[in-house]
Formats: structure tokens, sequence, C-alpha cells
């Protein structure tokens, strides 16, 4: 008996220990399968959103995350995208992509395009990624590690494929087919995918969503795998309505919000706690409204998308140890945003337009919110097409010109882009690997307006809005183009402006690293070379000598050193330490102050100073792993630039900052543990500070160039970055069992900011750039003010302790960041996976985010430029006349998958 | 796997794909000119005529406060209670059904609007007994109410006030307003987008030559009185003392857009032309010769001058 149970015991444990990491193992490849199905959609989210910059730029850096087989980042990545978070704060501009080897961040803007792979997840499932400033595999990486997409046809299981897809988000339903060969044995290998994503009506009122992805590629290896060449040509044209994000005042207004009548049109945060329940089954989009026919919803924000890519590949391994990779690349992107635009005198067709809601039509003075502005501005809160047309049709009579009041016209930002990468990979000896690679880079980027629907007007005079008020009696300052003065357009004729911008690129790197019982080390070199212009396709009648032709060439060289240790403790444990330091080259997309009408640069054009650092503690043991880890990130000469209207000079300004130092710095951990058998329960978590450091200096741009330029400090310091929420968590509970998975988690974000405005920071010219000046002015002004204002009134009616305590009180909430609210949201998926006979399998995943259905997480923003600013002093009463504009994450949000492999 | 089998898997799968590319290509977002009608509005209630209004108002009218010795800044007040006052000295504001006027509406032709930007949030409307100023708190009326174009005024819930004793139509809202030198005034508040879209209707087409109609060719500037106050008139033969050098309205020192005057001569006298700084003709330079001026005869403090709608308004003879 007992010499059985020494055999049954030993047995039993060894086989629920198997069974144990098996079910792991699946459970973790199904997730992992599922993640990228899922990826890809939950970035666009984003997609929908916002302005055209937040749409090419907004893509989260998180999207990356989603490969990597790190603890914390696989978990977060996923986790928490819908949040916008990005992991220690790094913008996506600071990761590189690369497919088949070959980079494809934007030359122009910096970031990697994701919906120029959208809609084709069975065939971006193989990416290698490299995390934070770990040693490099493909290239030398940047602050946000990199990532590599092996896209060749021979990289493909053999078989085909069938996804059906189903949710509630910018598009409803998605069909993709795949079919690849697989390497057969002449060695040629083919692939290719077709698919398509389609909303009718997205989940927000007035948005649809219209693609079709295509893929196709060919491998051919030869000298037994010796050397393999491929071709891939992909493409995801893509049409699609977007949403606004909206004032505070006009989300309540759709919604019955009992505190809009508490008067506060500014960040209230007390405010929010009835959105809930406030916010009806749609989230307020003002982008649509009814066309005559009172049925049709027509959206004035539509983008057009097409990126066809080809890439070719040729991997030769020279020897065992020792592989070059080179690869060439050409793509095209064909991006335009639709506007409603207008012009002459005729009135603002936005209907969130802040001059049409309760607390501006309500008279000036008071902020007296009455029920009748509020009951018209519920009704007028789509955009009135019926008007828009009749308004061109009567102008087309009796207007003084028939030229057209209102019309669309697609902002387009094109891009011819070709990419060249070469890379040599090899092990000298067991111990020690060298790669090293060159890369060089060409883009014209053509940046231009097209009118796109005249709305029934007969033709467009091509002059500026506001040349003719801002430049009486001068004809030729309101030109847009000197070259071709008072020129009539129509449908599909350029106008406004229309540049190119040429970017060379190149850049080499080399890395050596050792690896060895007890210690790993690496260290690594880069230097790249950036040089771009300018050109010119009309003459800018507010910059006759500066807008035509040719610009200057700026010129940049940039290096870059990376290093890293590895203390192997033991197996089970390890410690490294890795650093980077570089400096990098200002992006065109931010160097120019006006580029639609101008060359002339931010003052202080140069790169920016980056030193990074990571401690990292790394654990495996058979039933938990994870990391723990600090991080420092510090950013020196900064520089960025937002545009708006500035109501103190009257006139649509750039307003650039330069030499500002940010700092981002924090802690991280992912853990894993396997409970028992199929039940693991997983967290994953971080703190972090993002904080600019310094007071950087600014510059105000007259867009119309009517005045010099003003300079002034911009009093940020202290201020946190926004953009991504600072402290994160997610905890997850999984279950694996017989093919099942299921798994709940609850996330939360805290400390989350909206990345301050400058002008809010700097009015007028802050001589010594403190906080405290502006401060000051705003209380004078202030005490002015409330002093003599009736308490009835809100105001202080003589007393004057009263009026310093209002003074005091409307100084720290106008100067003070925006912060949004914590949030928490819970999870569920649910995962069968079921293997037929004949090698076919039927995986069915069902997601459910949000499951709590809250709709009051506010997800981002921006602080909106404009100040109340009247007669050269602060406007106290309107002091919250330009609150700031949010976005808000969608409710309970469903993502069904089936897909059938055969 | 069975070929015939495989083979109608794939053709499956064709099909689907198929119907995804005529499902998503036959979903086309373009969007035709519409037809689109004609505004229409008929009116239920009983209609006055400008003239009858200002007559059934005049009496109504009371100043802001005690202190004011007339009416002419005065606005709409229950003539039972003008001695209820509000926390900032104001007397009560209220609408015409507040005092009695129940179902009545005025019509008229719109004679000035803000194409131009000469005119700002303001329409002026006339009738064959007159002419009355519509102050609205919104931009771009002209787009619906151009020149020519007929309006019904439900007046029920508006109000009526007066500015330098020119009659407005407003709402019954007092607002505050900070002058230029600092003062602080209220007064009669234009019409919110829910007053003006609720009680002022276009009906039909718009027609100049219904403006035109209405106007009055005038040889001298007349006195300044209620009939003549906002209406639309012609000069025949007047000259612009400055006329081929300085320009209707130039920047202010401060390089922002101001308001100007300049002289027209109208026989022996002269009247003032004043122009906004926003309009789309402040930079054009003054006529020279004998021209026809077809304009507003508007108020400006306690005199008449004339507002050009557009710079159309002016034409050499």
């Amino acid at each position: 008996m007992y010499k059985r149970l020494t055999l049954i015991l030993p047995a039993a444990f060894f086989t629920l220990m198997f069974s144990a990491i098996y079910a792991q193992e699946e459970s973790e490849n199904i997730r992992s399968e599922f993640q990228k199905e899922n990826s890809f959609a939950l970035s666009a989210i984003d997609e929908s959103t916002s302005d055209e910059d937040a749409d090419i730029a907004g893509q989260n850096f998180s999207t990356l995350a989603t490969f990597s087989n790190d603890p914390y980042l696989s978990e977060i990545g996923y986790q928490l995208s819908g949040f916008r978070f990005s992991p220690r704060g790094i913008k996506n501009i600071y990761a590189q992509t690369f497919l088949n080897g070959i980079e494809f961040n934007s030359l122009m803007r910096g970031n990697f395009n994701y919906s120029m792979i959208g809609g084709m997840n069975d065939v971006t499932r193989n990416a290698t990624t490299q995390d934070f400033l770990q040693a490099s595999l493909f290239g030398f990486g940047d602050l946000g590690g990199a990532q590599n997409y092996d896209m060749r046809a021979g990289s493909y299981a053999r078989g085909t494929k069938v996804t059906l897809t189903y949710t509630n988000r910018n598009y409803k339903e998605r069909l993709m087919v795949s079919h690849n060969t697989g390497l057969n044995r002449k060695g040629w290998a083919f692939s290719a995918l077709l698919g398509g994503r389609y909303a009718y009506e997205g989940s927000v009122a007035g948005t649809f969503y219209h693609n079709l992805a295509y893929f196709f590629g060919v491998e051919k290896q030869w000298a037994n795998g010796k050397h393999s060449l491929s071709l891939t040509t992909f493409g995801s044209p893509v049409q699609r309505a977007q949403q606004a994000a909206s004032l505070q005042e006009a989300y309540d207004l759709m919604n019955e919000h009992n505190s809009f009548w508490t008067g506060d049109g500014r960040v209230n945060s007390d405010n929010l706690s009835n959105i809930q329940d406030l916010l009806g089954d749609d989230i307020y989009n003002s982008y649509w409204g009814y066309m005559p026919d009172g049925k049709t919803k027509r959206n004035q924000r539509v983008v057009t998308s097409f990126d066809p890519t080809v890439l070719l590949s040729h991997v030769w391994k020279i020897k065992r140890d020792a592989k070059l990779t080179t690869g060439f690349g050409i793509h095209y992107n064909r991006y335009g945003s639709t506007t409603l635009d207008w012009y002459k005198n005729a009135s603002d067709p936005r209907p969130d337009y802040y001059r049409y809601l309760p607390s501006y039509t309500a008279g000036w003075g008071d902020v007296n919110y009455s029920r009748d502005g509020y009951e018209w501005a519920k009704n007028h809160s789509q955009i009135d097409w019926t008007g828009i047309y009749a308004a061109n049709a009567q102008n087309n009579i009796y207007g003084e010109t028939a030229s057209a009041m209102y019309l669309i016209g697609e902002r387009r930002n094109d891009a011819f882009e070709m990419s060249f990468n070469s890379t040599l990979d090899m092990k000298f000896n067991e111990e020690i690997t060298f790669v090293a690679g060159v890369n060089a880079r060409r883009t014209t980027a053509k940046t231009f307006y097209v009118v796109a629907d005249l709305l029934g007007a007969e033709y467009h005079l091509d002059v500026d809005k506001y040349g003719e008020r801002d430049f009486p009696g001068n004809p030729d300052v309101k030109q847009n183009d000197l070259n071709n003065p008072d020129r009539k357009v129509i449908e599909g004729d350029i106008f406004g402006y229309n540049y190119n911008t040429d970017i060379t690129a190149g850049s080499a790197f080399a890395q050596m690293h050792h690896n060895y019982k007890f210690l790993e080390f690496f260290y690594a070199a880069k230097v790249s070379v950036n040089s771009f212009f300018r050109d010119g396709k009309m003459r800018n009648g507010r910059n006759p000598t500066n807008s035509y032709g040719k610009g200057e060439v700026h010129t940049f060289v940039d290096p870059a050193v990376k290093a890293g240790v590895v203390y192997k403790i033991n197996g089970r444990n390890l410690i490294s330490l890795n650093g980077m330091f570089k400096t990098q080259a200002p992006l065109p997309y931010n160097a120019y102050t006006a580029p639609r009408v101008s060359d002339e640069v931010v003052p202080n054009l140069k790169s920016e100073i980056i030193g990074a650092a990571d401690l990292n503690y790394v654990f495996t043991f058979p039933k938990v792993n994870g990391r723990i880890s600090g991080y420092y990130t510090e950013y020196l000469n900064k520089s960025n630039k937002i545009s708006y209207y500035n109501d103190a000079y009257g006139t649509f300004v750039h307003h650039s900052i330069s030499n500002a130092n940010q700092r981002n710095y924090g802690v991280e951990a992912g853990v894993k543990y396997s409970v028992w058998k199929g039940l693991s329960l997983s967290f994953a978590g971080s703190w972090s500070q993002f904080l600019y450091t310094n007071t950087p200096d600014g510059t105000i741009r007259y867009e119309n160039n009517k005045a010099d330029d003003v300079s002034g400090k911009v009093a940020i310091e202290g201020f946190h970055v926004g953009g991504s929420p600072e402290m994160v968590g997610t905890f997850g509970v999984s279950y694996f069992w017989k093919y099942w998975w299921f798994e709940i988690n609850v996330n939360g974000i805290a400390n989350n900011y909206l990345d301050p405005s400058y002008i809010q920071r700097s009015v007028n010219v802050l001589p010594n750039g403190n906080v405290e000046d502006l401060q000051e002015k705003v209380y004078n002004a202030a005490i002015t003010y409330y002093k003599d204002l009736p308490v009835a009134h809100g105001g202080a009616g003589g007393d004057e302790a009263t009026a310093e305590y209002l003074a005091y009180k409307a100084t720290q909430d106008y100067t003070k960041q925006v912060k949004l609210d914590n949030a928490v949201t819970m999870d569920i998926s649910v995962s069968k996976m079921i293997y037929l006979k004949g090698g076919k399998s039927l995986n069915i995943n069902l997601n459910i985010t949000n499951v709590l259905n809250n709709r009051k997480v506010r997800t981002g923003g921006y602080e909106q430029g404009r100040i109340p600013y009247y007669r050269d002093e602060f406007d106290i009463a309107n002091i919250n006349k330009f609150p700031a504009k949010y976005y808000y994450m969608q409710g309970i949000n469903v993502f069904l998958n089936i897909g059938f492999r055969f | 796997m069975n070929p015939n089998l495989k083979f109608n898997i794939m053709k499956k799968i064709f099909f689907l794909i198929v119907i995804t590319a005529v499902f998503i290509s036959c979903d086309k977002r373009e969007y035709k000119v519409p037809a689109v009608d004609a505004p229409m509005y008929v009116a239920t209630s009983e209609r006055m005529t400008i003239s009858e209004l200002k007559t059934y108002a005049e009496p109504k009218i009371f100043g802001r406060n005690p202190t004011e010795a007339n009416n002419n800044f005065g606005y709409l007040q229950n003539p039972d209670s003008t001695n209820v006052y509000d926390e900032n000295d104001n007397r009560k504001i209220v609408s015409f059904s507040d005092v009695g006027l129940v179902n009545k509406h005025i019509k008229g032709v719109v004679v000035g609007d803000d194409e131009s930007g000469n005119i700002y949030k303001q329409l002026y409307l006339q009738d064959e007994t007159g002419a009355i100023l519509l102050t609205v708190n919104l931009t771009g009326l002209f787009a619906t109410y151009r020149v020519g174009q007929e309006v019904i005024v439900e007046l029920d819930n508006l109000c009526i006030g007066k500015y330098y004793g020119a009659y407005q139509i407003g709402c019954p809202i007092l607002s505050k307003s900070i002058s230029s030198s600092g003062a602080t005034n209220y007064g009669m508040s234009r019409m919110t987008p829910y007053y003006f879209y609720n009680c002022v209707h276009a009906n039909g087409e718009p027609d100049v030559n219904k403006a035109n109609d209405l106007l009055e060719v005038l040889t001298a500037i007349p006195a300044s009185t209620e009939s003549v106050r906002n209406t639309l008139v012609r000069f025949k033969n007047v000259t612009f003392p400055n006329g081929g050098t300085n320009v209707f309205a130039p920047l202010g020192a401060d390089g922002k857009p101001a308001t100007n005057s300049v002289k027209m001569q109208v026989g022996t006298k002269t009247i003032d032309v004043r122009t906004s700084g926003y309009s789309n003709f402040a930079g054009d330079t003054i006529p020279t010769g004998s021209c026809t001026v077809t304009a507003i005869l508007s108020q400006y403090f306690d005199n008449l001058q004339i507002t050009l709608r557009t710079r159309k308004d002016i034409v050499k003879n």
C-alpha cells in the first residue's frame, strides 16, 4: 500500500503540475490570440474622436504593448488602452514600429499610423517587441521600445480562416477571410487576406464606418532557406465619420443635467456625479444634423484615408549565426478630413458654439442660465443643414456675390514615403551578439485644403475670411494665393493653403550584447540625420515673401547611446538596469509656427535632449512571475505648438513653447499568480508623475502676420503633462477549463490631467513668467469686479473681505490645472476553443468592456486656447466663458468574435 | 479534405466577400443638393401696424429707474407696478402679454440686414406705416432674413424698449453692459435665439422690390421723427466731401477695427454716414462725384445718420 502510494502521489503531483502548467500555457495562448484580435479594435476607439490632429496622432502607444510578453505591459497595455493610458507617459512618437524590418514611423509626425494596417488582424499577429530600454533586436529602439511585424507570407501557418465580429464601437460588423499556403516544397509561400469593417451608424450618433482591407504576400526561399525574398502589399481604405469633443455645458444640455443650473460653466467636478444618470443612450455628437429630408443624418467630419503599402524584403542567412535583413518599403497615404466651413458674415454653423449655449444667450453680465435658452439650445443641438442649403441657395440669387456662405472643405494631409533598412544580426560566439543596421528614408508630405462640397453655392472666392476686416483697403493682403488672386474655386479645387514638406532622414546603429552565466550586458550607439524643408505652392497675401517656393533647409544630427546590465541572482530572480541618452530632432510637424501660410519656424528650433533609466527586478517561479520597476525620464528643450483664436488680439494665433523641460518618473509592477490548475490572478499597476519642470519660453504668432510676434514665459512649471493618467491599475482573475477561458478585470485610473493651455498661463507677456504674476493680474481684476457687485449677483456688496475671498477663489479656479475624475471600470471575457476533426477549429470570444456601463469616465480633452479677456483686462464676469472640452469613454462595450480555421 | 467540400467552402467565402463588398459600396454617402422650399408662416394672431404698436407701447415704456427724466432708454413695464425694483435698482421688465397685448403680430419687410457686417445683431423691419429695429443676439441673420424678406413678429412674449428715443424690439430680460467709459448700464436685452426663433418668422422668398417699394425718395435731410426713423430712404444727388481719399472706416490707433463716420452732403446740409470697422467695405475708398444713396436713416444719439447696408448702396450717377 505504502509502495503504491509512493508511486501514485508523485505521479498525481506531476500530473497536476503538468496540467496546471499546460493549462496556463494554453490559457495564455488563447488570451494572447484574443488580445491580438481585439487590440486594433481598441485603438480604433481613438479613431472615432476628435479633430484631425488628434485623429492622426491619437492612436495610443498601448497598442504596441499588447504584443509584449512582459507581465506588466501585456496586461496594462490591453486593459487600459481605453483610458488613453501611455505607459511611463511615453508618447507614441517615442516608440519605433517596423514592418518586415523596415521602419515606418511617420517622418512628419513621428508616430506609427495603426490605421494603415487596420482590419487585417490575421496578418498582424507575428510581432516581436522590445520593451522600453531593453537591448535591441532589430532596431536601436526608443524610450517606448520597438516592435517589428513579420508580414512575410512564409511566416504564416498554412490554412484558411474566416472571422466574423460584432461590436458596438465605431464600427459594428467585421468580416475577415485569410488564406496562407505555407512554404511549399519549391520554397514558395502565398498569403492573402480580405476584410471589411462596417457600420451604417456607429455606437455614437451620426457616425458611420466603411472599410475594406486587403493584403497579399508572396515569399520565395532558396538555397535551403539561406535566402528569402518577399513581396508584401496591403491597404485598408476607410471612410468614417467622427465624433466631437464638446463643452461640458453641451453635454449637460443634452442630458437634462440638473447641475447644469448651478451656473458654473467651467470644470466643476461636483457636477460630474450626476452625468451617469443624465447621459442618454447616446453620447452627444455635435458633428451631425438631419438633411432637409428630415431622415438622413449627415456628419460634417468625414475621414477618407487610403494607405497602400508595398514592402520588399530580403533575408540572407549568411551562416548559422549571422543574418542580414534588407528591406525597402513604399507607402502612400491619402488622408483627408472634411470640415464645415463658413465665410462672409455667415453665422457659425456649429451647434455647440459657445454663443448658442444658454450661458451666453442669457445676456452679458450675469451668468444666468435661463430655462428658455436651455430649451432652445437643446432643440438646436445638431447641425441645421436645411438652413445651410437655404442660405447658399438664397445667396446665389440675392447675395452681394454668389461666393459660398457655407462649404465643406477637406483638409488633406497626404504623404509619399520611402523607407530602406538593412540590419545585420550575428553571434561572435556563445556569449557575444552583434546587431547593426542602417536606415534611409524620404517623405514628401502634401498639405492642402480642397473644396469637397459647395452645398449648392456656385463657387467660392479664395480670399481670407478675416482679411477684409483685418486689413481694410488692402486687396492684396486678403489673398490666399497672390499668384492667382481672386480665384473662384469649385469642387475639387485646392484653396486656402497648399504646401509640401520634404523630409530626408538616415541613421545607423550598432550594439554589442554579452551574455554570461550571472551577468548580461549590452551597449549600443546610434546616429541620425534629419533634414527637412517646406515648399510652398501658394504665395500668401499675409506672408508674401516667405510663403511661396522652397524654404530654408533645416538639418539636425542626433546621437544616441544606450546600455544595460542584467545580474542573474539565480534562475528565478534577476535585476537589470538600463539607460539611454539621446537627442531628438524636432518633428517637421511641430517645427513651423504657421506652416499653412509661412516658412517661419518656431523660435529656438533645436533637438530635444532625453535621458532615461530604469531599474527592474524580474522573478519567475512556477506559480508566480512578474516584474517590479522604477523608471526616470528627463526631457529637455522640448517644443510644442497649439493654435487657437485669441480673444485679446482678436485673431487666430499659433502659440509655441520652446526650452520646455519635462520629467516622468514612477514605479510599475506586473505580477501573475497561478493559484490552482487553470485559475490565475494577475495584477498590473503603476504610479507616476509626468511634470513640466521649468517655465518655458512662449511665442505667439499671428496667423495673419498683422503684428510682430509676442514673446513671454508660459508659467506651467509644476503642472502635469496631460494625455495619460498617472496612476493606473488592473486586477484580473482568469480561469481556464476544457478550452473555456473566463476572465474578469477591474481597472482603475487616477491623477489624470488635461494638458495646460499656454495662453491661460501667459496673459500678454508675463515678465518673469511665474504663475504668481498671472494670479496677481487675475486677482486684481477680480477684486475690482466683485467688490461692488451686489450679493444677490454673487458679489461682495461692498465688503472688502468678501471681495478678497471671492477674488482668491476666482484666481485659484482660473489658474489651476484641470484634473479629470478618477474612474473604475470592469471588463469580462469569455472564450471557447473547439477543435474539430480534420485539423479544423472554431474559436468564439466574447469581450464586454465597461460592463458596469460607467458613462461618466472622462478619458481626456483639452483646455481651450481662448481666454476671457476684454478691453485689455480679465473679464471676470465671464471668467468661465471658454471651459475645457472633453471626451468621454463609451459605456458598455461588446466585442463578439467568431473564428473558423480550416 | 474532400476537394468538393473545400470548393464549397471557398464558394461560400467568395459570396461572403462579394456580399460585404456590395454592402459597403452601396452605402455611399453622397449628398445631392436638395431643393429648399421657401419659408412659410401663416399667422393666426391679429396684425397691427408698426405705427399702431408704437402708439400702443409709448405710455407703457418707463425709464429704467426713477432718476431718469424721460423714457428714452426705457423699456416695457407694468404701469401698475413701476415701483418694483430688482437688486440693481432697476424697474421690472415685462413682456407684451404681461401688459395685456395678447395674440398680436406685426408684419413687415426687412429693409436692412447684416450681410456686410455694417449692421450687427440687428434687423430693420418696415411696413407701410414706419420702421422698427429688431435686436437679436445672433449674427449672420441675413442668411434667412435678407433685405426684401417678409417677416411676421409674434409679439406676445417679446418686449419693446427705446435707445436714444428710437423703438427697438427685444426680449423681456434685463442685461448689463459696460460702456467704453466703464459705466454699467442695464437695459432691455437683445432677443436670445430662443425668443428670436420662436417669435420672428420669415414668410416666402425674399424680394428686394418689396423693400424698395417702401422707400421714400428724399431731397433734404428730414427732422428726426418716428415716421422716418430706421426707414429705408433714397437720396438721388449727394456728394462726399472726403471722397477719393479717405476710406469709410480705417483701423483704429490700436490697429483694431473701429467705427468711423464720414460726411455726406445733401443739398446745403451734411449728415453722418457711420460705418463699422467690421463691415466688409470699411477699407473701401469713399467715392467722388454725384451719387445716389439708398440706405437706412437710423438714429445715433439724438441725431439721424445714414447706415449703409452694403457698399452697393452707393451708386455713382
